[in-house]
């Protein structure tokens, strides 16, 4: 024991002796250290983020969305439906039809029908380009969110077509400021629309932002706006969730019925879903899928933030060469009054270690403080984001800083224990 | 595409609405691209920071080892601008060549990662480019001079007279 304090007291007073080469050795150190915190903290925050959007739609939903067919295989084909969509490829075979069939299964409890439109809309002199998100009446007791002020629109008003909008808060305060906007009208394409409810604020992710959206009926939407009948895709809420792989599997084969689609057989007996015009997904699967996306990413930043822990090892190397060189005819003394190997190299593991851990510390107080303030500033944003930091980060910043000390002091340590007294005595 | 629905309205309205979706749906994806992109640059400019410390920090030793050679230089007549330029040199020429040895290190690992990919069956072509090569320079050389700059302004500044009686 006594030895570790020595070391302890030698090292410090080292350390001391060179404030601004200790302060430069440590500060790489702190540098890659509240990288690594960022990260973890970054990757959990967009994580909440995706995972609160999505749960917003409801975890025990099935959703059918468009997708444009595709001749190759495999993943490309993936990517490549989705630049079709992007490059104004238009699939309009999804439409209510399709709904009520599905709805007739024994699985699925409800389901409701949506598609996005951009038009004008005004409220007095105020002019907005406004999104519309018609959606089937359903859709209030299917999605997690809320109307905050008034009703939405009941499913008798969506069959008879009725014009009015539920408006997102945004929308309410860019239009009609501080006043009450429920049961006055707003013109959207030249007629009249009845504002009978203001949604709750629910933040936007990835530029989607819900608090921007004008509801309205979805048929109103159709048949008096835009003049069509397909709609972009379905939400069906599931009775079972256990019984979830089943039911995809029989939305599937209706949409295939009614689509007239013959998929190819793939050699594993399966069939190949390059030929449909459609795309089913369990939401929960879309989470998992979200999910194992973030934590590659995160993992692919940390890989990336090693290096930086790397350079910054080498850099406290090099520096504790430098400290052994300096210090040769100490190491000499030391060794001809009785120092053993062990104690040099305990000496100077020592010093490696505490600039290391004292990097650490101040690395992971950093860390906190910059995640804070990307936390902040995407809260200002208008993105839900929580700050957390996981208990994990601070383990793996720790135990890097740890092990980086040792890793890196081990080599300049035993070279110094290794010198020979006599030698190091003359030196100098 | 074969399906009885293909006909349905193909107004000016309806291509409106989808042209103005897909240029959204293009924002988001190239939003969350370069968002990738910029996180990537800025850990890979950490490990580029850390390394600058390094040197600094050695320079800095390396310029109190030298404090006798830098008093006799100057008591010989070499001005403060002389001793500036050979510590920044020695600087430059460190990253410099830390800059090459990378540019070859990470040729050398992008070609066996594409070669891996390749063997996996992924269309995936490799190349390095000009640019990047031209990028990892500069900003080798940027570094060296940045970090070198304030060890070398010290021994510079040294007094001679000081200087030479040093240890």
């Amino acid at each position: 024991m006594p030895t570790i304090i020595l070391s302890i007291q030698i090292a410090i007073r080292s350390m001391r002796a060179n404030k601004l080469r200790t302060g430069l050795t440590v500060l790489g150190m702190v540098i890659g250290i509240s990288a690594v915190i960022i990260v973890f903290s970054a990757g959990e925050g967009i994580k909440s983020l995706i995972v609160s959007q999505v749960e917003s739609f409801g975890t025990d939903v099935i959703e059918t969305k468009i997708k444009v067919p595709t001749s190759k295989k495999g993943a490309a084909s993936e990517a490549q439906s989705a630049t079709s969509l992007v490059s104004g490829v238009q699939i309009t075979t999804l439409n209510l039809n399709d709904m009520k069939e599905i709805d007739k299964l024994a699985n699925v409890g409800e389901s409701y029908g949506g598609i996005i439109a951009q038009e004008q809309v005004s409220y007095a002199n105020v002019m907005k380009q406004g999104i519309l998100f018609g959606v089937s009446a359903s859709f209030i007791d299917i999605d997690k969110t809320k109307v905050e002020f008034g009703s939405f629109f009941s499913e008798a008003e969506e069959k008879s077509l009725a014009q009015v909008v539920v408006l997102g808060p945004k929308v309410k305060n860019e239009l009609f400021g501080d006043s009450d906007a429920i049961g006055q009208s707003i013109k959207i394409h030249k007629s009249k629309y009845n504002v009978i409810g203001i949604y709750e604020e629910r933040g936007a992710v990835f530029g989607t932002d819900f608090d921007d959206y004008i509801y309205i009926p979805l048929m109103t939407l159709q048949k008096r706006i835009m003049g069509i009948d397909h709609v972009l895709f379905l939400m069906h809420k599931i009775k079972d969730l256990s019984r979830l792989d089943e039911t995809t599997d029989e939305i599937i084969q209706i949409m295939r019925t009614n689509h007239n689609i013959t998929p190819d057989t793939k050699p594993d007996g399966t069939f190949d879903v390059n030929k449909d015009d459609f795309r089913v997904t369990p939401m929960i699967e879309a989470l998992e899928i979200l999910g194992t996306v973030t934590g590659a990413i995160t993992l692919l930043l940390l890989a990336i933030v090693a290096i930086s822990l790397i350079v910054g090892g080498v850099g406290i190397m090099n520096i504790m060469y430098v400290i052994i060189s300096e210090r040769t005819s100490e190491i000499g003394l030391r060794k001809t009054v009785g120092a053993t190997f062990k104690d040099i190299m305990i000496q100077f593991l020592t010093e490696s270690i505490i600039i290391t851990i004292i990097g650490g510390f101040i690395g992971i107080i950093i860390g906190i403080l910059f995640s804070s303030i990307i936390a902040w500033g995407a809260n200002r944003y208008g993105l839900d984001w929580q700050l957390s930091i996981p208990m994990r980060s601070y383990v793996v910043a720790l135990v890097f800083s740890l092990f980086f000390g040792v890793l890196f002091g081990l080599y300049p340590a035993r070279k110094a224990a290794k010198l020979d007294p006599i030698e190091a005595l003359r030196n100098e | 595409m074969r399906d009885r629905h293909n006909i349905t309205d193909q107004t000016g309205k309806n291509d409106d609405f989808t042209t103005r979706s897909a240029a959204q749906a293009l924002d988001i994806i190239t939003t969350i691209t370069d968002a990738l992109k910029f996180f990537l640059a800025t850990m890979a400019a950490l490990s580029l920071i850390v390394g600058g410390v390094g040197i600094m920090n050695i320079m800095l030793v390396s310029v109190s080892e030298r404090t006798r050679e830098i008093g006799l230089r100057k008591a010989v007549g070499a001005s403060n601008n002389n001793i500036l330029i050979q510590f920044l040199l020695e600087s430059i020429a460190i990253t410099f060549l830390g800059g090459l040895m990378g540019i070859i290190g990470g040729a050398l690992i992008s070609f066996i990662v594409a070669k891996i990919a390749q063997v996996l069956g992924y269309n995936w072509d490799y190349a390095v480019s000009l640019f990047s090569i031209f990028l990892a320079i500069s900003v080798s050389t940027i570094i060296g001079i940045i970090f070198g700059l304030y060890p070398a302004r010290k021994a510079s500044r040294l007094e001679p007279v000081e200087a030479l009686r040093y240890e």
